[in-house]
């Protein structure tokens, strides 16, 4: 599974990215992931749902996000006011694992 | 769906009485009636129960859930919780309405008593705080890099700003509007931080959110009025990109298209209008030309309606002369207006 993450915005200018392939993270780290992005439903949310991301409120995050798995692709944007709620504890994995990857360079 | 169709006919006549028809149809323009808070008819009728009283405070715990209102846990006038970012929100808040009170005579965000809605504690480690239309939303940081939100007067007051800007101007979140929303922010940030803490523009430090950094960035800020792209320089942020003259304008789409970056432009300008005459008199000037802005506004109509307001001012007597020519020199000092 290919991931593409990035966050930017927000009251403090912490722009985040993350880009991973399953295939080669540690074995914890992947299991996590594909958990947390089953568990969310993230291939079956549409961007049609999430129609008022266009639109842009003072200081909240605004979010884009990319998964590509077996020929099927997931492309969606969106902000702390649109976002899934199912969706929350996979950004919070993101921001965890971004902050580590940032860290270590 | 026509505009009336969401609000009852006696809820329209409540509102024209409460002279806020503005003020609602400025809400509506920003979009908050999403599907989201549509559930949330109950502010239109808060809002004209808010006509003749004073704004309530109202603090939810979020329980770290990424999901606003939880669970209500301080309204006003109740005592202190055994929460500390349940009371300093609290008392921040109380702090920023009574400033905008007795300093600005404005009563509440939308200048009629609208309550102030607070979250705290929202999501896991969120490092945020935001103005969403309708309330304001504060996580609690990771404790390293940041720490809660809600713990600094000028975050507090940053935010509730957002939302007498969406009830006056309603500056478009976008380019040069939206750094001007930003610069507004944080131009009554900073004066109700030095009026709480009773220093004087030339000792305030004129930094924005150094009281959040967590250890990892401790003496970092996130902005600086006094010399924008100076606050912060480290490997988890980099280097601080707030340019503080037009000639380093940032042109990227990033941010949308740089709200928080080129707000460093008018926020210097700010900062040596206070130098001379004084924060709270500068930020009269301010918030007087805040009402006088239209949705779309950029720098150079603002430029002009900040000195429309410091000549109004002046006339009035309400701040001192010369402060027409302290405005229009501290734009030139940034290079504003373009020609």
């Amino acid at each position: 599974m290919r991931i593409d993450f990035e966050r930017e915005g927000g009251y403090a200018p912490l722009q985040l990215e993350y880009h991973a392939d399953t295939d080669v993270l540690p074995v914890e780290t992947r299991d996590k992931l594909l958990d947390l992005v089953k568990r969310s439903k993230v291939m079956e949310i549409q961007q049609s749902d999430l129609e008022r991301s266009s639109q842009s409120f003072p200081d909240a995050f605004t979010y884009k996000l990319s998964i590509t798995e077996g020929g099927k692709s997931k492309s969606l944007s969106f902000n702390d006011i649109t976002v899934p709620a199912s969706l929350h504890p996979l950004l919070e994995l993101f921001q965890e694992l971004a902050l580590e990857q940032r860290l270590k360079k | 769906m026509s505009r009336c169709g969401f609000i009852p006919p006696f809820v329209l006549e409540n509102l024209a009485k409460a002279n806020v028809e503005e003020a609602r149809i400025s809400a509506w323009d920003s979009n908050q009636t999403t599907a989201k808070r549509s559930a949330r008819e109950i502010n239109v009728y808060s809002l004209v129960q808010a006509a003749a009283k004073n704004p309530l405070r109202y603090v939810y715990d979020c329980q770290n859930k990424g999901q606003q209102r939880v669970k209500l846990v301080r309204k006003e006038g109740d005592p202190a919780t055994g929460d500390q970012d349940v009371n300093l929100v609290y008392d921040f808040a109380g702090v920023t309405r009574d400033f905008y009170k007795n300093t600005l005579k404005r009563n509440s965000i939308d200048d009629n008593g609208l309550d102030l809605i607070l979250n705290v504690h929202y999501g896991v480690k969120y490092m945020n705080a935001y103005w969403d239309g309708d309330e304001m939303t504060f996580g609690d940081g990771d404790g390293k890099i940041f720490t809660a939100f809600d713990k600094s007067l000028d975050v507090v007051a940053h935010e509730l700003t957002h939302g007498v800007t969406q009830y006056t101007a309603n500056l478009v979140y976008k380019g040069q509007s939206g750094a001007l929303n930003e610069h507004f922010s944080d131009v009554i940030g900073s004066a109700i931080q030095q009026y709480y803490d009773k220093v004087t523009a030339e000792k305030a430090d004129w930094l924005i959110g150094n009281e959040i950094m967590g250890p990892t960035l401790y003496g970092e800020a996130l902005r600086s009025m006094k010399a924008p792209g100076t606050a912060y320089d480290n490997d988890l942020l980099g280097k601080d990109p707030q340019p503080d003259h037009m000639k380093d304008y940032y042109n990227g789409s990033s941010d949308n298209y740089g709200v928080h970056i080129n707000s460093g432009i008018p926020n210097k300008a700010f900062y040596l209008v206070s130098m001379d005459i004084g924060t709270d008199k500068a930020a009269l000037i301010w918030y007087e030309a805040l009402k006088k802005l239209i949705p779309t506004a950029d720098f150079n109509f603002a430029v002009k309606k900040i000195a429309d307001s410091a000549r109004d001012l002046t006339n009035k007597k309400q701040v001192p002369q010369g402060s027409t020519q302290s405005v229009r020199a501290a734009f030139k000092e940034v290079g504003l207006p373009t020609k």
